[in-house]
Order: structure tokens, then sequence, then C-alpha cells
């Protein structure tokens, strides 16, 4: 004999009694597991999803503007000993031709469309056959072949932007042929498996990707041997799983870059001047990208800028010389000495309008405001000379490379990106143009033209350097490598692998939020645990006296009896992992079909580490084992004589020696119930903010509910301990359940309370949904008072608003009058949404006219950093001491997607790749501002000069108009992928997300109050062992055993209509508002079912208990009296 | 040591001026058991405790048996005052020093007849084995005790029986042969013949008289029975709240 064989000879002799503490615990474990390992699956299926959409590309280098040689890619190939793939990735949208001749209603936007050379493929995770994609045919992946409903053999008509080398937002730039089309035969659709989720942005939905052969968009849009993105592959030796490897991996090969760089690459020439002993730097985009131009300064001592700009005319009094070139310069011709208010013309300007020195001479020229506004400003300078059309004067290299002029023969066939009226062109223009080109016919200083035309583009056309020596050229070029940093024209690689795989693994986290969610479901398991395992050892009272009489400490009993607990709860354990798995498949199940909405459709399959699968027992087996111990040490509290008595009298006596704990209950459970209230609307409420425009008024609500929830049970408690006082009184079958039921305060309350707070968790949070609708014409709600929420693929370069930008796609003004636009420009970037489950690493920003959100005091601010006078969208005009750039985001973009909050910064890189800080200085509530950050479109345009256009619009309608409107843009803009939405619709995308965690809450907590009810059965059960006695006399004096059934069952039905009574209301208290909204969803089947079957299960569950205790032979407990 | 302080003729047990009352709620008055109760017992001494139902027999059982505390007075054991002990110190005694045997068995269903058998040897604190029974000075082995008393009892051929197949003369005897198990002092029983038939009493009373001789256990027997009082040694009453010698 020894204490080891004790208990396991109690384990075995008590095995009955424990199958219930084993049941407990195993389920326990297995919710706590199981919510872990469906953390674990949405992980892995998320990093699943992401190395199918990269593959093995380690770093990327993408710049929709930016083309650089495709040889590169092979330089940089044998440089690194990688992978590499230069390939072309525009916007677009496609429209199906089917060949049956339907489908051109179809249209999908967004869409991706990959030139691609056969290298690309080998980027795939596994090795595969190419598609065959000869010459014009083309791959769609299979989410745009079923977007189109298109099959092999069916056209496709792909629509892109055709790029432009200067941005179509500079002045001089052009946007008449924007777009370009090409219809090709689909020739293969390819799978998940064959890289048609190919994507560098880290979206859990898949893109809409249509791959056609390189040289074959290269072609169509005019970029021959040209591409604008550069893909590595891993590097075999350096593991690419280790977290920062990567970040300087792909500086290593933004220096390798560097090495094979050309000028050509960042579309630079550096060529001799003729005639002059002079090299000089241009460009193909008309102005050289401010710190390109900085850094050319700056790269060789005499280095001498200039800006060349197309006036419109050049007039001394009544005379004027239509369309000309003026150069701002320093040194050369313009002598050092020359006033800013000075200009040289030449003789040939002088003589066409009969200047002399001293006249005035009146500049007349375009500039560019937003929305691609033209403006016409003039400047007048005063003649300081006349020049000789010669020598350095005589210089067309001085004029940049503007597309549409000068490449045309004939001054008559300009195209400029500006008006132009071809009619005042003379034939001695044209003349001029014949012999002199774009030689300037006027020269001010560099200062003086910067002043009147830097944009932020630029602030030069070329720098021009002297070419000392037989090998000046060589040595300016030489130079101008080491100066020149590709990475600073926006030729720089991302560590796109190390973000796809962070933003999965930091992604949102399912495991918390169903531990969140199964909250009540684990406490109900183990409190139900508890009070099996404390009923078992209460039946065991004699056993444990008997061993108090033979001089075991009670310390030392306990620790038998934990080591008992112990070994159930190892087998619960066991047994709950095991389950775990089986909940989790469940759960993943769920998540892929009814709940769906919740991980916003995306396909998960199971997945558990075994390191999860040890926790989450661990983590049940200490659970389980301290509901034990404090149900096993209430009970080795009493003493020897006490267990060892039996009867009535000495049951009840045993009881009340416990008395101080039970006078301690009530507090204690105050305290858990608040706890429980805390924790839980902790982890609910961030979900159950999207959209609500009176977020703070319903939060008052709740916690008004919550407080009538803490009375109630209070009153309850007062009514108890009143009727506990309450003696005398006739002597009724029905006076004496209720004197039962107050006898036990602390349990009774326990029971109340339970059910209570289960109760009005499950309806207070399944009830509270929002009407989207609801105040949706309040700039205050969600929708920020817009009708209409509007993105195009492609971007709109000009005001919607003026009539210019109505004409350009020929809007009928009939239709689309009462109509305000507010446009936004986007840079493309990671969802940052809730319907992105990963953790956004370069969210999507949003470049907005804050002014125009201010004015309209557009969206109801939660947080905003520091005190502001005027509306918050102000806040976006600053700039931060230290440099941050303040961006605004709504809560659900922030709190989930970034993690972030109100006052955190992110790194960003701009356009050129120099990191910019983004801080959070403001926090919306739930809009429809959702997946991206939104900064000033003043510091967007600093930033991302490269991204032109707007795509996001927010259109203010008059309701009843809203539709028509919304059909007439989509229609006339379908050539950018215009598609407008509701405002409300939008929103209520984001609200499913939230309505299926709310149904998923309700489903698992009405769970939880099911065995909660369960519970009260064992409850009852215990009630009746301990007063055996009791009713064992009241049998002996004659009551029947059905009697004392219904007695039993009264006082328990009491208590349980008491809690739910009291949670019901106190819920309905809390979510009057949603209640009252008529748009709300309120799930009131699901609601009342579950409450029913609360109420049926918990009176089931207390009569089957009622029965089964009374139905023992109870006279027995009267035998040794 | 416990052991040198005892002599063949010397005191093992007082309880000198004894009060013990107990009070139902907190608001009922308390009623008085014990009112100054005070007895001897001798080493290997005999005694039987009479009275009438509810006059404090077991209460005064339960605090010589320290399941129970004193309100006033002192009761040592070995001279050891029992009052004064901590909790601890009080589950060695029991362990060690005293046996006890209620009306009811109180065997562990559990566990067979061997095991219940051996169960106050875990209570034991660890290396302090069982010394041999008062007569001997050389340490018995647990089981080899275990085994000798349960042949003397009759009970050799039931040692894997569990509780639940036993008659209850049968199950009495187990409960004795664990109450001696440790090689107790004093054996307290309260009434453990009240639950058995005639025959069965009548043996159990022979058993307790034959191991009080041959273990040198001094027994203290509550009982209603005046033919199983008048076998022992002496006989006190109680009534009102004290004892008396009869
Ligand atoms: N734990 C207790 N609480 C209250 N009263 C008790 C308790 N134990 C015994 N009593 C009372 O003390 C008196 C003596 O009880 P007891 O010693 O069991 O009597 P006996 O064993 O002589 O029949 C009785 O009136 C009994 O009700
Ligand atoms: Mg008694």
């Amino acid at each position: 004999m020894n204490s080891w064989r004790l208990i396991l000879q109690s384990l075995r002799y008590h095995a009955k009694s424990h199958i219930g503490v084993l049941l407990g615990a195993t389920l326990a474990t297995a919710i706590i597991t199981g919510a872990l390992a469906v953390g674990d699956s949405v992980r892995y299926s998320l990093q699943k999803m992401a190395l199918s959409r990269i593959g093995i590309i380690e770093n990327a280098l993408y710049n929709p503007e930016r083309f650089f040689r495709t040889k590169l890619a092979s330089d940089l190939a044998s440089e690194l000993g990688v992978k590499t793939s230069a390939i072309i990735l525009l916007p677009g949208t496609a429209t199906a031709q089917r060949a049956d001749g339907t489908g051109g209603d179809v249209r999908v936007n967004r869409v991706q469309v990959i030139g691609i050379e056969s290298d690309f493929w080998e980027l795939n995770a596994n090795p595969m056959t190419p598609p065959s994609i000869r010459g014009e045919s083309v791959a769609l992946n299979e989410r745009l072949a079923a977007a189109l409903s298109i099959k092999i053999g069916d056209d496709v008509l792909l629509r892109v932007n055709k790029p432009s080398l200067l941005s179509r937002d500079a002045p001089l730039s052009t946007i008449e042929d924007a777009t370009v089309t090409l219809r090709a035969p689909v020739g293969a659709i390819l799978k998940e498996e064959q890289f048609g989720r190919f994507s560098l942005e880290a979206n859990q939905t898949p893109p809409f990707n249509a791959f056609i052969a390189r040289e074959a968009l290269q072609k169509l849009i005019g970029m021959e041997n040209r591409a604008n993105a550069l893909l590595t592959g891993v590097t075999r030796n350096a593991p690419s799983s280790v977290p920062g490897t990567q970040t300087s991996a792909s500086a290593n090969a933004t220096s390798a870059l560097w090495k094979h760089w050309d000028f050509t690459d960042s579309g630079l020439d550096v060529r001799k001047v003729p005639n002059q002993n002079l090299v000089e730097l241009r460009t193909n985009r008309v102005f050289l990208d401010p710190p390109l131009g900085e850094a050319a300064i700056k790269a060789m001592p005499d280095a001498k800028g200039t800006l060349t700009y197309f006036v419109n005319e050049l007039r001394v009094g009544q005379k004027a010389t239509p369309y000309s070139t003026v150069a701002a310069m320093d040194g050369g011709i313009v002598p050092s000495g020359m006033k800013d208010d000075e200009i040289l013309v030449n003789e040939w300007f002088a003589q066409d309008v009969g200047a002399k020195v001293g006249d005035q001479v009146a500049l007349k020229y375009w500039l560019v405001g937003p929305m691609r506004k033209l403006e016409e400003h003039s400047s007048t300078f005063k003649i300081r000379g006349i020049l000789p059309l010669a020598g350095v004067a005589n210089d067309p290299t001085l004029m940049p490379d503007i597309p549409g002029l000068s490449d045309k023969k004939n001054c008559r066939e300009w195209e400029p990106g500006v008006p132009v009226d071809l009619n005042k062109l003379r034939d001695k223009d044209q003349a001029y143009w014949d012999i002199y080109r774009g030689t300037p016919k006027a020269f001010i200083t560099l200062r003086a033209g910067q002043n009147i035309w830097k944009n932020r583009f630029g602030n030069l056309t070329s720098v021009r350097y002297p070419a000392r020596g037989n090998d000046g050229e060589q040595k300016v070029r030489a130079c101008l490598r080491q100066a020149l940093n590709p990475a600073s024209q926006g030729l720089f690689f991302q560590p796109v692998r190390e973000r796809a795989l962070t933003a999965s693994s930091e992604s949102l986290d399912f495991g918390q939020l169903f531990l969140g969610f199964s909250f009540f479901l684990i406490l109900a398991a183990l409190l139900l645990t508890a009070l099996l395992f404390a009923f078992g050892v209460e039946q065991r009272a004699s056993e444990i006296g008997t061993l108090l009489a033979l001089g075991f400490s009670s310390r030392r009993i306990l620790a038998f009896l934990l080591m008992e607990g112990a070994l159930i709860a190892i087998l619960a354990a066991l047994a709950g992992v095991a389950l775990a798995s089986l909940y989790a498949r469940m759960v993943v199940g769920g998540l892929t079909s009814i709940w769906s909405g919740a991980v916003s459709n995306s396909s998960l399959e199971y997945h558990a580490n075994s390191q999860t699968l040890i926790y989450g027992g661990l983590a049940g087996f200490l659970m389980a084992l301290f509901a034990i111990y404090l149900a096993a040490r209430r009970q080795t509290k009493a003493s020897a004589r006490e267990l060892m008595a039996s009867g009535s009298e000495s049951a009840a006596r045993l009881f009340s020696a416990s008395r101080s704990s039970t006078r301690l209950l009530p507090g204690l459970l105050t305290a858990l119930v608040t706890g429980v209230l805390a924790l839980v609307l902790g982890i609910a409420t961030p979900f159950l903010g999207v959209s609500d425009n009176h977020e703070a008024e319903s939060g008052i609500f709740f916690g008004v509910g919550a407080l009538a929830l803490i009375a109630g049970i209070s009153i309850c408690r007062v009514l108890l301990s009143a009727g506990e006082r309450r003696k005398g009184g006739a002597l009724t079958m029905k006076s004496l359940a209720e004197r039962n039921a107050f006898r036990r305060v602390g349990r009774s309350l326990g029971v109340i309370s339970l059910l209570a707070s289960g109760s009005f968790l499950v309806i207070a949070i399944g009830a509270n949904r929002h009407d989207p609708g609801e105040n949706a014409t309040r700039r205050s709600s969600g929708t920020g008072g817009f009708a209409l929420y509007a993105e195009s693929s492609l971007p709109v370069y000009q005001d919607l608003n003026a009539p210019e930008g109505r004409d350009t796609y020929a809007l009928d003004d009939t239709i689309i009058t009462g109509a305000k636009v507010v446009s936004l420009r986007v840079r493309e970037g990671d969802e940052a949404s809730c319907l992105n489950l990963n953790r956004a690493q370069t969210p999507r920003l949003l470049g907005a006219p804050e002014k125009e959100l201010a004015d309209r005091g557009a969206f109801t601010f939660m947080q905003t950093q520091g005190t502001t006078t005027g509306n918050p969208w102000n806040l976006l005009k600053l700039q931060d001491s230290d440099g941050a750039i303040p961006v605004i985001g709504d809560t659900n973009a922030v709190t989930w997607s970034l993690g972030k909050k109100l006052g955190d910064t992110l790194d960003y890189a701009d356009d050129r790749g120099v990191l910019h800080k983004l801080r959070i200085v403001g926090i919306l509530a739930g809009s429809i501002l959702q997946g991206g950050l939104i900064l000033s479109e003043s510091h967007f345009t600093r930033l991302f000069p490269g991204d032109s256009g707007y795509r996001v619009f927010l259109i203010d309608a008059p309701p009843e108009r809203a539709k028509a409107i919304g059909a007439e843009l989509t229609r006339k803009l379908s050539d950018v992928g215009m598609a407008v939405t509701p405002a409300t619709d939008r929103l209520s995308a984001f609200q499913t997300v939230e309505n299926a965690y709310l149904s998923i809450f309700a489903i698992l907590g009405g769970l939880g109050l099911l065995l909660g009810s369960l519970g009260l059965g064992i409850v009852v059960l215990r009630n009746v062992y301990e007063r055996a006695g009791e009713l064992a006399l009241l049998r002996a004096v004659g009551f029947r055993s059905s009697d004392l059934q219904t007695l039993v069952f009264r006082e328990h039905a009491l208590l349980l209509s008491m809690g739910l009574i009291v949670g019901t209301l106190a819920a309905l208290i809390a979510v009057l508002p949603s209640l009252l909204s008529p748009g709300a969803n309120i799930p009131y089947l699901s609601l009342s079912v579950t409450i029913g079957a609360v109420f049926l299960s918990g009176f089931l569950f207390a009569y089957l208990a009622a029965r089964f205790a009374l139905n023992a032979p109870l006279l027995n407990a009267l035998r040794h009296e | 040591m416990t052991a040198k302080r005892t002599s063949e003729s010397g005191l093992l047990l007082e309880v000198a001026n004894v009060f013990k009352s107990f009070r139902e709620g907190n608001d009922s008055p308390e009623t008085p058991v014990l009112r100054n109760v005070s007895l001897l017992m001798h080493v290997a001494e005999t005694a039987a405790l009479v009275g009438p139902s509810g006059s404090g027999k077991s209460t005064l059982l339960n605090l010589i048996g320290t399941l129970d505390k004193a309100d006033k007075g002192v009761i040592k054991l070995d001279g050891q005052d029992l009052t004064r002990l901590s909790e601890k110190e009080l589950a060695q005694v029991r362990s060690r020093d005293i046996g006890l045997i209620f009306q009811l068995h109180h065997l562990l269903p559990q566990c067979t007849v061997w095991e219940n058998v051996l169960v106050p040897t875990l209570a034991l604190p660890p290396g302090n084995s069982v010394k041999g029974g008062a007569h001997t000075s050389a340490p018995e082995q647990p089981e080899l005790r275990a085994k000798r008393l349960l042949e003397r009892v009759g009970l050799l051929n039931r040692l894997t029986h569990r509780p639940g197949q036993l008659s209850g003369g049968e199950r009495q005897r187990v409960a004795v042969v664990r109450a001696l198990i440790n090689s107790p002092k004093l054996l307290l029983a309260d009434e453990p013949t009240g639950a058995l038939d005639a025959r069965s009493a009548e043996n159990l009373a022979d058993l307790l008289l034959e191991l009080n001789r041959e273990e040198k256990v001094a027994v203290l027997l509550v009982t209603h029975a005046p033919e199983l009082a008048a076998r022992m040694g002496t006989v006190y009453q109680i009534q009102d709240g004290t004892v008396s010698l009869q």
C-alpha cells in the first residue's frame, strides 16, 4: 500500500462520478486548443496563399511608370546568381468577347495586365510548363476567367493605360492617347498552382490576372525592350525564412542594380552639346526629377542647370510671337550680372515684334493646377540685349524632348498636352521650326525661370557640364554614374517575400478571436468540471472524514484529491487535444461556409502546429486542475467530525461551517460578472464599431444595460436574503421551495449570475447590429454623407465637377447635375480593411483634398492627435517637426489591419525609395474609407509624383437621383473601369464581417449557456443530496416522492427564471438603439431560439436532476439516527 | 519520546475540567454539553462511558480523539497537553497514539480489506515507521503486523474483499485492525457494537478485551449496553454534562 495505490484505487472506484469531470475538462481543453488551432489554420492558409501569390520571388522592383531595359534582368541574374524576370505590370480592365458574340457587356475592373516571358514561370513555387501564350494570345487566371465567364478560345478585350514618360499630371504632358486596347484570344486559364494568383500586394482575395507575351504588350504601349517590374527569386543558399535577411537582400539587389544600370534605364541621356565644349544630361520626361536634378548639379563642379519652358506667346506692345521656348539658365549666354527681371531675346524675335533693348516683353504660359486645371499666367521682363541667332544662342538642344512637339516635323502637327491654337502659327513660325527647331527665342536667369515655372515634377530640364579634354564625355558619364542612384529614380527593390510572410504571420489572430468568442463555452465547461468534482468529493465526505480521523492532515488529503484530479485532467487534456482537431475542423468548415463573411470568403484549410496542441492541452490541464483545486479545497476545510457524521443535521452543519465563504461568494460573483463583461466587451467591442455614427450613444446604452444587469443581480440577492430572514409563515410546498432557494443565497446567486450574465451577453451582442443605411445622408455617418463611392481601374486626370472633365467623358449634364465629386489619388498597396485578414505591410494610400472633406465636415473622428481648432481633416496639411507626414485612417484599418494606434508611425517608401514616416493623427469611426490611409493630396503628390490622376471618388448626389448618376458614371467612364457603388453598400460589405463575428459569438455563447444550464442540473443534484435527510424526513412524514420532485423543481425553476429574466431585460436595454433602428438586421429568430433553448434545457436538467436524486432510497439517510 | 514517558503503571489520559458547548445558528443561545468534566485513564486500562442519548458521550470522545476542541479545560495524553497542539501535531497524535472506532465502520469503499487496514500507515510522517506493539521494543513491519492482527480477528481469508462484500461484524473487525495498525496507546470506540446484531456485538467485545491485553492498548468505549460496560475495568457515567464514576 502506498499513496499512489490509494489514489489509483479511488480513481477506479469513483470512475463513474469522474466521468462528468473528465467530460467537462475535456470539453474545456478541446475548446481552448481548438480555438488556437483555428488561429493556426488561418495563419497557415494565409501563408500558403502568400506563397502561391509570390512563388519564389524574394524581391521586386516595381514602379508603374518607370520603364527600364529588360536586359537588366539577365544582368542581375548573373550578378546575384538568382532567377530573375522582367515583366510589365499594368492596371487595366477586361471585357469578355465570347465566340458566340456575347459578353461585350461583361467588364471586370482592377485587372492586372502582365507582360511576361517564359522566365517568369520559373518563379512559380512549383515547376510548371509555361502556358502557351505565343503571339497575341492571353492567359487568364481562374478568377478572371470566371468573372468574365469565358473559356479557352473566346476573346478578351484588355484595356490598359499607356504609360507616359512624363506624368500625366505634369505640364506639357498629354492625356489624349492615355489608354490602349488589345483584343486577344484566351490561350490558357491558369490555376492557383500555375501562378495564377501572382500579385505583389498582400491581399487575400486573388487578383484578376491577364498574362500576355511581354513583347506584345511592349508593342502595344510603345515600350519596346522595356519593362516596369523586375522580380528576383530567392537565393538558394540563404534561408528565406530568417526575418531581416531579406531586407538586406533587397538592398543587395538594389546595389547590384546600380552596377548594371545605365542612364537609359531612367530615361536619361548624356551627350555632347554640338559645337560647344559641353556635355549635357537630358531626360525624356521633360523635367529632371527634383532629387535627380539636385544630384546632377552636385555631381561635378561647374555644373549648370537649365529650365526651358514652352510659352504661349512673347508679346511686346501690340505684337506677339506665338508658341516658342524660353530658356532659363546661368552662365553661357546669360551673363552673371543679369538681373532676374531682365531678358535676352534673339534677333529673329526682335525683328518679328520690332523689339528693342529696354522694351518690356510679356511671357504667357500655361501652369497646371490640381486636376490638370490649366491656368494661363504671364510675367514681364525688360529686354537687356538682343542676341544674334548664331553660336551658343543657336542651340536647339536647349529644348527638352516634349511629347507631341519635339518629334513633329511640321509645327502645325503639334499636339502638346496643353491647348495650342494652331491657327496662330504663321509661315515664318514654320520656317523657324524647320531651321532652328526648338531653339529658345529668349533667355532669362535660372532663378527667374524657376520662380515662375517650378513644379513638382522638377525645376530643371537639363544639366550641362564643361567637357575637359578628349575624354570629357566619358569623365562626365563616370561621375554621373557615381552620383545618380537609380533608387532615387524609383528603381529599387522591395522585400516582397519578407512582407508577405510578415503579413500572414501577423495577420488577425483568429485563435485569440475564437478564445474570446468561446469564452462562455470554456467558462461553462470549467464550471461544470468544478461543480462535478466538488459534487463527487462531497459524496465522499465521510471517506475524507475517516482519513482525517486516521491522522491525515487536510493538506495531505487535498493533495490526494488533487493527484486524483490531476490524473483526470491529464486524461482530459489528451482527449481534449484529440477532440480539438475535430472542433477546429468544424470551425474552419464554418468559416468557409456559413461564416465565410468573417474571413471575406477566403479559402481556409485546417492546420495545427504541434506546439499549439501542446500549449492548448497544457492550458486545459492547468485550468481544469485549478477548477478542481478550488472545489477540493473547499471540501477539505470541513472537520473530520462534521464529515463523518451522516444525516441531515450534520450535512447542514457541514455547509454552515463554510459560512464565511458563502458570504464572500456574492461579492466574488459580482466581481466575476463585471470582469467577464469587461473582458468580453473589450474583446468584442472593436468588432462592433463599424459604421456606427452613434458610437457614443450605443456605448452609453450598453453601459446602462450592464449596470441594469448588475442591479438586477443585486436585487435578486436582496430578495433571496430577505426571504432567508423571513421566518414563520404558513408552511406550504411553495414556501418550502422558496425557503430552500433562499437558504443557500450564495449558490443560488451563483446560478442566477451565471445565467443572467450569459444571456445578457448573448442577446446584447447578438442583437447589437447596426443599420448601415441609418442616417447615411448625415455627414457624420460612416458614408461621410456621400451617396456614392466610385473607384476606377485607370486614372481619371480631370475634374469631373468641371465642364472640361465632364465633356471629356461626354457625361450628360441633365443627369449628372447636382453631383459633386471629391477625387482622391491612390497609391496601390495592401488592402487595409477588415476584408483583408493579413496584416497590411504597405497599406494603400489615398491622397485627399482635405479642404473638401473639412468643408463638408465629413465622417466622424473617434480620436485625433493634439488639440485641433477647426476640422480634424486640417491636420493633414501639417507636417510634424520630425518630418513625419500626417495620415488619417479608419479605426478598422488602423487597429486591425495595421495593428497601430493614434500617434504611431509607419515607414513608407516613396517613388524614389526614400523612407518617410507616416504618423496616424486621426482615427475615423467605421466608414467607407476603410481600405487605406488618407494623406493630404499635397503630401501625396510630393511623395508619389509617378501616381498620376485620380482613382477613388466620393460623390455627393441627391438621394433620389443617386442611382441614375451612378449608372451614368459607370457607363460613360467604362474605359477607365469606373465602378460606382452606393456608399451604404460599401459600408454593408464591411459589416458582413462584423455580422459574421456576431453570429459566431451568438452561437458559441449560446452553446456556453446550454452547457451552463446543464450546470444548473448539477447544482440541483448537489442541493438534493445535501438535503437528503431533510427530504427523507419529509417523505417519512408522508410526502410523496412526486411532491418532493415538484418542490425541488420549483425551487430551481425560480432561480433559472430569475437569471434569464434579469439577463434578458438588461440586454434589451443595452441594445435599445439597434432595436429601434429600422434597418438593423437583428437575428430575432436565432436569439429567441437560443434563449428558449436555454430555458428549456435548464428546466429539463433541473427536472431530470430532481427526479434522479429523489428516486434514491431516501429513507437510508435516516437509518443511523 | 513519548515511549519513555510511558510506564506500566503510568497515567495515560488526563481529562481535567473540560467544558464544551454548541450553538446552532449565530443568534441562538449556546447549549452547554460538557460542564467541568474530568477523568483519568492509565496505561492499558479499559473503561466504559455510559449515559443517555444526547448526554455528550460522543462529544467527549471526539474531544479526546482530537476531532474537536474543548472550550475550556485540559486534555493530556501521555503528559502532552492536546489542547495546545497545532493542527499538524494533532494529526500526528491521531495517526500514532490514538485509534478510533465508530458506530459505522467508515471503511474506504474503494479499497480492499488489506488496503483499508494499511491506510493509516500512509498518514505517518515519513521516516516514522510503525513501532512494534506496546509490549515489544523492536519495530514491526506494518505488513507483518497487519497480517498478524487480521489473522487474529479471523479475516485472513478476506484480504482482497471490499467492504461492500463483508458483513457488518466483519467490517467492524476490519475497522478495529485499522485502528490498531499503528500501535496506538489509546483506542477510542464510539458505540462500536451499536449497529451489530447481538452475536457480533458479543464477539467484538471479546476481541476488544483480548486485544487490550495482547497489544497493551488502553480502551475507552462508549456504549449503551450495560453488560458490555460491566466487562470494562472502570465505568464512567455521564449525566447533565458531568462525569462520575459508577
Ligand atoms: N456539532 C454540533 N453542533 C451542535 N450541537 C451538537 C453538535 N454535536 C453534538 N451536539 C449536541 O450535543 C449534545 C450531545 O451530543 P452527542 O455527544 O452526540 O451525544 P451522545 O453521543 O451522548 O448521544 C446533543 O444535544 C447534540 O445535539
Ligand atoms: Mg453518540
